[in-house]
């Protein structure tokens, strides 16, 4: 295996949690992301999932250092990056760039989309402005938009051309990884699929490397080599795409699998679905975070931490589940 | 889970939509939203209405209330309830059917309950409302909803305000309001969209209980087709303001009709088609204001000849229990 693109090494990150009161202050502690290990090889998509308030997007912003990790250390490209000054991180900022779920919000109203796209370069200090605007044409072409639209504003495009800008701006810089924070979640079913070529076609190019944060299992599936789901700020299984959904060894993954509707086999079962919500991250539950809503949980579960650890014999499918060689699939 | 009995389905009535057509007073003239949409709700059944944003479902589903925003008007058409059309009733006599006969659940739960009111107040308000329950009493009835719709530990949840909630659980309030009158009709605007798969599977479990227990008719707007495909008993789809399909479910998914179904289903990632290139359609959902000529679909469609940009297809049977707006139906 050749050298991961990002790792990240048990990774931590606590927040104080909020008061009781506006003005109480309480020593409690929310345990956004808990211990988490990852990597991610170049060229390839690490798929991220789990349900909201889980971690997933606290875990990318630590991960690209927008926010200091409690504990851990962040490896990029094989330099532990964990303790670099902003000054430091600034030229690994263009190598690594986000693209957000809602393309409604995150590109600014009032700018032009010639100048949304440039925009990247000019605060960098990339090349002169001639340059540049070839560069955003450039740009603009990649990911299929008329170079003709430069001088329009966002609220003249749709959702799915949006997402195509906000991709043709995390593109200026040549990043190495790219994070797509749910970038299909917003848009319609009929510019979803253009959306999700346009990805493949850029990775296939570029060579991009993908951190792709979802919820949609069908679109993970299509898109993704490895998955990690996430549970209460822990990773709890990891392997790839085909082993996830063929052998799913954490009764988490399970439900997550069985919850997720499917076109075209006829009228809903009945299923077993997970019962309540995910516990608050303020005060996980002793042992496994999982077993007040585990259907298989033992008297072991409630006590004992499950460790996040290989199957036997298969060192690339792991998870945090006392009984994973055990559990029926 | 209780077989549906026929009798709970024996009280309740059906409604009736026919050629309802709904126009938009704008800057660039009156824009016709839903144009000739037709279609009954029958006791214990599910239809469901997809399509994307735009394309007219939400309009649809509150012209049903009569909640439409100021600039629309209902320029057409009628919709009969117990023989009476809820179009020619007047402004206050609408209220007995407005929630009380037919329930509405939203997409957003938070937007739709009161902040500043506790949940199981918020319910019984309905109970007092519409038949001048005490209070005590409708707050009694209130908890008994919410331990129905699965809310655990309900006397202590019903004195909670929205935001102490979770989004599943404050879907689930939604819930136990909107059925707390036994409606004879359920809308259900994008009921789940704001939620994550587990809570998903739990709320369309919980629809799907509640409807065997008191044989509503439910009208289900999404753009999801993997949900309505698991959960609807007839399917009808919806494109720039009009219904250009309608099927039962299994049959849609299986053979669809209209090129546009056929496009949707298609675009879906399916398991065994991982990174193969995903089919798509070209172009996007055109704006009201420019409707291309003749079929409303022609300038994506991929078999579009000069019938089709020249002529609108009606709304045709094409064979049993399915119709299609096309002039040139895949078979």
């Amino acid at each position: 295996m050749s050298e991961p693109i990002i790792e990240v090494r048990n990774l931590s990150v606590h927040f104080p949690a909020p008061g009781a009161g506006l003005f109480k202050k309480e020593n409690k502690i929310v345990r956004a992301v808990h211990n988490v290990n990852l990597q991610l090889q170049p060229g390839k998509t690490l798929a991220l999932v789990g349900e909201s308030g889980c971690g997933k997007t606290t875990l990318v912003r630590a991960l690209s250092l927008l926010i200091p990790p409690t504990t851990g250390d962040v490896i990029f490209e094989g330099n532990n990056i964990t303790k670099y000054r902003s000054q430091q991180l600034r030229p690994l900022r263009r190598r690594i760039q986000m693209v957000f779920q809602d393309p409604y919000s995150s590109l600014n109203p009032r700018m032009p989309v010639g100048s949304l796209v440039e925009e990247p370069l000019v605060i960098h200090g990339i090349g002169k402005r001639t340059k540049r605007r070839e560069r955003v044409a450039e740009l603009l072409e990649a990911v299929s938009l008329n170079t003709n639209m430069m001088n329009r504003y966002p609220h003249q495009f749709s959702g799915g051309q949006r997402q195509r800008i906000a991709i043709a701006r995390a593109l200026a810089l040549d990043p190495q990884l790219i994070i797509l924070d749910e970038p299909v979640s917003a848009l319609d079913v009929s510019v979803q699929s253009q959306v999700l070529n346009l990805l493949q076609d850029l990775q296939e190019k570029l060579g991009l490397s993908y951190l792709f944060i979802g919820h949609n299992l069908t679109v993970i599936r299509y898109i993704a080599d490895d998955i990690a789901v996430m549970y209460l700020g822990e990773i709890v299984e990891h392997a790839d795409t085909q082993t996830i959904f063929s052998n799913p060894r954490h009764p988490y993954t399970q439900a997550l699998l069985e919850a997720a509707p499917v076109h075209g086999v006829g009228k809903r079962k009945h299923s077993q679905p997970l019962k309540g919500d995910p516990p608050s991250p303020i005060n996980p539950p002793p042992g496994c975070a999982f077993h007040p809503r585990c259907s298989m949980a033992q008297d072991r579960c409630k006590a004992e931490a499950p460790i996040f650890e290989p199957l036997s014999g298969q060192s690339a499918h792991s998870a945090a589940c006392h009984f994973k060689e055990q559990v029926p699939s | 889970m209780t077989q549906m009995t026929a009798e709970s389905i024996q009280n309740k009535s059906s409604l009736f939509v026919d050629s309802l057509e709904v126009s938009f007073n704008t800057d660039e003239g009156l824009l016709t939203a839903v144009d000739n949409v037709s279609f009954e709700l029958k006791p214990g059944k599910t239809l469901s209405l997809v399509g994307e944003s735009g394309s007219g479902k939400s309009i649809t589903a509150l012209s049903i209330l009569r909640l439409l925003p100021n600039t629309a008007r209902i320029t057409n058409g009628t919709i009969h309830f117990d023989e009476i059309d809820l179009l020619k009733v007047a402004d206050d006599d609408m209220r007995q059917y407005r929630g009380q006969r037919i329930g509405m659940i939203f997409q957003e739960p938070m937007t739709a309950l009161n902040p500043v009111f506790r949940v199981g107040d918020q319910i019984a308000e309905v109970l007092q409302i519409h038949f001048g329950i005490n209070p005590k009493q409708a707050h009694n009835k209130a908890i008994e909803m919410l331990e129905r719709v699965g809310i655990s530990d309900a006397p202590t949840r019903a004195l909670a305000y929205p935001h102490q909630l979770s989004g599943g659980m404050r879907q689930r309030v939604m819930i136990a309001m909107a059925l707390i009158c036994e409606p004879d009709i359920l809308i259900a605007d994008e009921p789940t969209t704001a939620l994550d798969v587990t809570i998903q599977a739990q709320i369309l479990d919980l629809i799907l209980d509640m409807q065997s227990e008191l044989g509503m008719a439910i009208l289900f707007i999404t753009h999801d087709l993997a949900v309505v495909s698991e959960f609807a008993d007839d399917v009808m789809v919806m494109y720039a303001g009009r219904i250009i399909e309608r099927a039962p479910t299994a049959k849609l998914f299986e053979s669809p009709r209209h090129p546009y179904t056929r496009g949707l289903i298609e675009t879906l990632p399916v398991s065994g088609k991982h990174r193969e290139r995903l089919p798509t359609i070209s172009g996007q959902v055109p704006p009201l204001t420019a409707l291309p000529d003749g079929c409303r679909y022609s300038n994506r469609c991929p078999i579009a000849d000069d019938q089709c940009q020249r002529e609108e297809p009606g709304f045709l049977a094409n064979g049993p229990d399915r119709f299609v707006a096309c002039w040139k139906p895949v078979s």
